[in-house]
């Protein structure tokens, strides 16, 4: 029986079964990423010569290679190929990568698409090819920051990216998506509870499918988000990792250049978005002060900044039910998926996922919490 | 004398730092944060080493202290959870810690369908997870990610 959620993702849920038996992943190296170009551009660009690849750090969920190409008659530009490995933390689709890329140009800094292998002809993974956008996603003093984790932008790097950053997220939000060309979105418009009905169960079924250590509590918020789920009668396009790491910024002007990571985007309700940004794990602490993607100081700071800005309310009982769902999400981005992945071997990062899984447990800590009798817990979110 | 695995593991955490990473080109990213990572793992696994065992151990006697817990507040559909405490454990811990949850996670599923999981085993599910997890976060603390924890 088909998955009830986005027709798009209900496929790629189904497809991924058979991913499963699936040997070790191996990750590809720089020179043979260089013929799978050169065979790729043979095709789309005849005439066209592609040097320089090397591999992109960062990321846990995509094989990234940076190059140049050059096209007949054209300046050689530098761009960025994304690539499915076998199994990553995230499970999602270039298409709806390459639909939201096309759309939000214009909208907000993005990079713009080149090309697409959305059914692995050419390179053994599905694949994206887009822009490579100027900027940096952390300070050039940090000299590891696991996907973006605890950066610390400082003063005075905080003080010019936070207006940009609210501004950006208002205009997420604001999209107006009835009009823009998502062919691979579906808008869960049958009834209020829709969007999040379909959202739910899209991360519950990555749950089942890849679940190696049956948590308790994870089972209660199972039950709880099924069982609580709010209406949502404005939807929004909600970006769905929009934190300090995935955008880049210009170090000396502070000027936001892109913003990235687009790949678990969806129409539904943006109080999503908040209760992402918000996460402590994506924060840091300083001096005594907790700050949220390093920018804001905490929950009331951010939601007087982003109405300012010209969001729309922010409703504080939906707050809690998606921080509910983001802890719930996360721990099972860390640890089920990736867990997953890195003890199939079917990942490029083996040692990152098993890195990453060691925030499994403050998202367990924070669903005990906020689940816990003291929490409230039954009362409708 | 044999090398201690604490040796062993040092001069890898040492041949990594001082031979491989400076060889890599600043240009190979991913393979610099990847030796990275790895010294950070060493160097983490090195320092749990010792203590792991109880660690283990205290992890699997949580869950059966959950499952008890449980039990004593459930009625018959908490019948095979009570057999699973009941018997012999003849695992090592992490499999025994597996079984557990794997028990405890069959009693919350009986509940859906059935009015829901009863709030005073959701309370005692939240408690005792949440003493867990606080365990586990400090023992993850070294990791660095854990911005808002307090031992």
């Amino acid at each position: 029986m088909s998955i009830d959620t986005e027709p798009h993702l209900a496929a790629l849920l189904e497809a991924r079964k058979a991913r499963r038996a699936a040997p070790p992943y191996i990750p590809q190296v720089d020179g043979e990423v260089q013929g799978l170009l050169e065979r790729f551009f043979d095709r789309e660009a005849v005439g066209s010569k592609v040097s320089d690849v090397s591999r992109l750090g960062g990321g846990a969920s995509k094989e990234q290679f940076m190059f140049t190409l050059a096209k007949a008659d054209e300046e050689p530009k530098r761009y960025v190929l994304r690539m499915d490995p076998e199994e990553a933390i995230t499970e999602t689709s270039r298409r709806r990568e390459w639909d939201v890329l096309r759309a939000m140009k214009g909208t907000v800094p993005v990079p713009g698409v080149l090309a697409i292998d959305e059914d692995a002809v050419i390179f053994p993974r599905p694949a994206l090819i887009m822009e490579m956008m100027p900027g940096t996603p952390k300070p050039s003093s940090i000299d590891l920051s696991v996907t973006g984790l605890g950066t610390v932008l400082g003063d005075p790097l905080r003080g010019k990216i936070r207006p940009q950053y609210v501004d950006l997220l208002t205009k997420i939000h604001n999209f107006d998506w009835r009009s823009a060309d998502l062919p691979s979105y579906a808008a869960p418009d049958a009834d209020p509870k829709q969007a999040t009905r379909w959202l739910i169960a899209f991360w519950k079924e990555l749950l089942e499918q890849d679940v190696v250590a049956k948590e308790p509590v994870i089972r209660l918020a199972t039950q709880w988000l099924e069982a609580n789920v709010p209406d949502c009668n404005e939807l929004s396009l909600v970006h769905g990792d929009f934190r300090t790491g995935n955008y880049l910024f210009d170090e000396d002007t502070g000027a936001i250049t892109a913003v990235l990571d687009w790949e678990m985007s969806y129409l539904g309700d943006r109080h999503a978005d908040f209760g992402w940004l918000l996460q402590p794990v994506f924060g840091t602490l300083s001096d005594g002060t907790f700050r949220a993607s390093d920018i804001f100081a905490g929950t009331d700071d951010f939601i007087a900044a982003y109405e300012a800005a010209g969001g729309r309310p922010v409703d504080r009982s939906k707050l809690h039910y998606f921080t509910v769902f983001n802890n719930w999400k996360s721990y099972i981005l860390v640890s089920v998926l990736g867990m997953r992945a890195a003890k199939e071997a079917h990942n490029h990062q083996d040692v990152l996922l098993t890195f990453l899984a060691a925030t499994g447990p403050q998202f367990v800590a924070a669903l005990a919490r906020l689940l816990g009798p003291a929490s409230g817990k039954g009362e409708a979110a | 004398m044999n090398p201690s695995v604490q040796d062993r593991l040092d001069s890898c955490v040492r041949a990594l730092e001082h031979v491989v990473l400076p060889a890599l080109p600043e240009t190979a990213s991913l393979a610099r944060e990847q030796v990275m990572l790895v010294m950070g793992q060493v160097q983490i696994i090195r320092a749990q080493l010792d203590a792991t065992p109880a660690f283990e151990q205290e992890e699997a006697a949580d869950l059966a202290a959950m499952a008890q817990a449980m039990c004593d507040l459930a009625g018959e559909e908490a019948d095979a959870l009570r057999s699973l405490l009941a018997a012999p454990d003849q695992n090592i811990p992490r499999d025994h810690t597996a079984q557990l949850q794997d028990g405890i996670d069959a009693l919350l599923q009986e509940y859906e369908g059935n009015g829901g999981v009863p709030s005073d085993i959701s309370a005692v599910v939240c408690e005792h997870g949440a003493i867990r997890a606080q365990k586990d976060r400090a023992w993850f603390a070294a990791m660095g990610f854990d911005a808002g924890f307090a031992a």
